[in-house]
């Protein structure tokens, strides 16, 4: 959530193809998420990156 | 009912319970340093949280600015006013910084007499709830970091030109909170025996401690002008222990209390005058209560709903107008409609010859134990299902440095349970309720000690619809966005 100490989510995206991952995130509750991916190349090279998902609606 | 019908715990069985008599705590208090010890460490965090709300990750949830300004510190805050008093104003970091500063320049000023009451201060607490709501500032690290400079800037300019506390008794919001809160208390700074007073020529405890020779004041007297033989509960009381150290015949401790005690009472208080009579304190009660519903809302699903609405009746697509409505309903037009009806009805009922305004200015203070339950259950909420989210956040900020001595951030350290910790927020709903329905049926009582019941009627009601309002939001699913209209 972009609020400051609401519960994380964690999941590993698994190879599904060829430089294709799948995760599986439920969204705990509405509003503002923000994803980081957190990923290792090959190289052992380590990058994070940020996707921002606003606007996240109730069921 | 005067002061000295108070329910007190002062029978001579059972004397008031001493925090200045604790070995160790005594000791401290008693200190002339004990102020600069405490605040010192708050000061660093808080140069701390500047530094990483500017320079740090802009992600709310891995931000010590963030995590610490609107989890942690909001927490222990009404935590601590809950089961202790204002011992936050006691360790507030702003007034450390004023005190070096007038090492250098010394005020010149007195605070001006039109503005020697809280409709300032009661009109930034206002302000600081709409820009938390406008700007979304729990989601921003940077808003934050300024948010504390604001604060430590707007202390150095007020007391610096002016004389006295008068940052603390007529500017600071957070303070307008704690005095308010610590209202209910367990704690107040107190004499200890009114004989001792009368007897006391000096009144160190108001003028301060002169210097014989040159008559310079060599430890200062109460700043916020309470004079502690007639002071009575913790409004306006920093606990800043000045009068402690003036006292030359150590006679002011630290005593317990019932809370909530200080409510019940309307005498002619040192420094503030009377509760019922004080429009600008009663307006603060109103917005300590319905702004911590109001508060509460802006962070559950309706909340967008009733936007979007509102936004679509009114043709406008920007935000602030719309929530200054919200606001306006929330803050005026819902507490002039539910405490004139009951003033009105508590006349009619219990034939009162009070006039309306005076009697909504006096039972207004009864709401504030509903008002403190809800920013308890509020704050508490994010308090413990965050409680250990301070440790990744603490651990990704000192790896960020280059030495990561306390390990990768262990993110998945959050809290407690939300279900855990939704027993406790019901737990300080029905608190805040029982307290504000017990003090206005005191109220009720000594107003009409014949119809006490027929007085009390329209005040419980009152708290019944705020206690249910406050229930109804606590099981509102949350949802907390920094884009309110564009859903």
């Amino acid at each position: 959530m972009s609020h400051a100490g609401m519960r994380p989510l964690f999941a590993e995206a698994k190879e599904a193809e060829p430089g294709r991952y799948l995760a599986h995130v439920e969204f705990q509750m509405a509003g503002d998420w923000v994803i980081l991916l957190h990923v290792t190349l090959a190289s052992g090279k380590k990058l994070e990156r940020q996707i921002d998902i606003g606007n996240v609606r109730p069921n | 009912m005067n002061p000295s019908s108070i329910p007190a715990l002062e029978t001579p069985e059972s004397l008031p319970f001493d925090l200045m008599r604790v070995p160790g705590l005594g000791h401290l208090f008693r200190s002339r340093y004990a102020r600069p010890i405490l605040q010192t460490p708050l000061l660093a965090l808080s140069v701390v949280m500047i530094l990483h709300g500017l320079f740090g990750p802009q992600l709310a949830p891995k931000n010590l600015a963030t995590t610490l300004s609107w989890l942690h510190f909001r927490g222990v805050l009404v935590l601590v006013l809950l089961c202790a008093g204002n011992f936050f104003c006691l360790a507030c970091p702003f007034m450390l910084v004023r005190q070096w500063a007038r090492r250098l320049f010394k005020p010149r000023f007195a605070w001006p007499r039109a503005l020697r009451n809280k409709w300032l201060s009661v009109g930034l607490f206002v302000l600081i709830l709409f820009t938390y709501e406008l700007f979304d500032l729990w989601s921003s690290p940077w808003w934050t970091a300024w948010l504390i400079i604001a604060y430590f800037l707007a202390v150095l300019v007020v007391d610096g030109f002016f004389k006295h506390a008068s940052f603390c008794k007529f500017v600071c919001p957070i303070g307008q909170f704690n005095f308010v809160a610590s209202t209910l208390s367990p704690f107040e700074v107190k004499v200890r025996e009114q004989d001792v007073c009368t007897r006391c020529h000096t009144k160190d405890c108001i003028r301060g401690r002169r210097e014989p020779v040159t008559d310079l004041v060599t430890i200062r007297g109460c700043e916020l002008a309470l004079f502690q033989p007639s002071k009575v509960g913790n409004m306006d009381c920093t606990f800043c222990l000045d009068c402690v150290h003036a006292c030359p015949h150590d006679n002011i401790g630290i005593l317990s209390r019932l809370p909530g005690s200080e409510l019940l009472v309307d005498p002619l208080r040192s420094g503030i005058g009377y509760f019922s009579r004080r429009k600008d304190l009663a307006a603060l009660a109103i917005v300590f209560t319905f702004g911590a519903l109001l508060n509460a809302f802006g962070m559950v699903s309706p909340v967008y709903a009733v936007e979007r609405w509102l936004g679509q009746l009114l043709h406008v697509s920007r935000e602030a107008p719309v929530l200054g409505l919200i606001f306006t309903v929330f803050l005026i037009v819902e507490p002039v409609l539910l405490l004139g009806m009951a003033a009105w009805l508590m006349r009619a009922w219990a034939g009162t010859r009070r006039a309306l305004l005076p009697l909504a200015v006096r039972y207004t203070y009864g709401l504030v134990p509903l008002g403190f339950g809800m920013w308890l259950a509020h704050y508490c909420f994010h308090f413990l299902t965050g409680l250990y989210t301070l440790i990744p956040v603490t651990q990704n900020a000192v790896a960020s440095l280059g030495r990561p001595f306390l390990g990768e951030p262990r993110w998945n350290l959050t809290g407690l349970p939300a279900n855990v910790v939704q027993v406790v927020e019901v737990g300080f709903l029905v608190l805040g309720f029982a307290g504000s329905l017990a003090v206005t049926y005191g109220l009720a009582e000594d107003d009409s000690p014949h119809r006490p019941l027929r007085a009390f009627l329209p005040w419980a009601a009152v708290c019944l619809v705020l206690w249910f309002a406050s229930m109804w939001l606590l099981f509102q699913p949350m949802e907390m966005r920094a884009t309110l209209m564009n859903g």
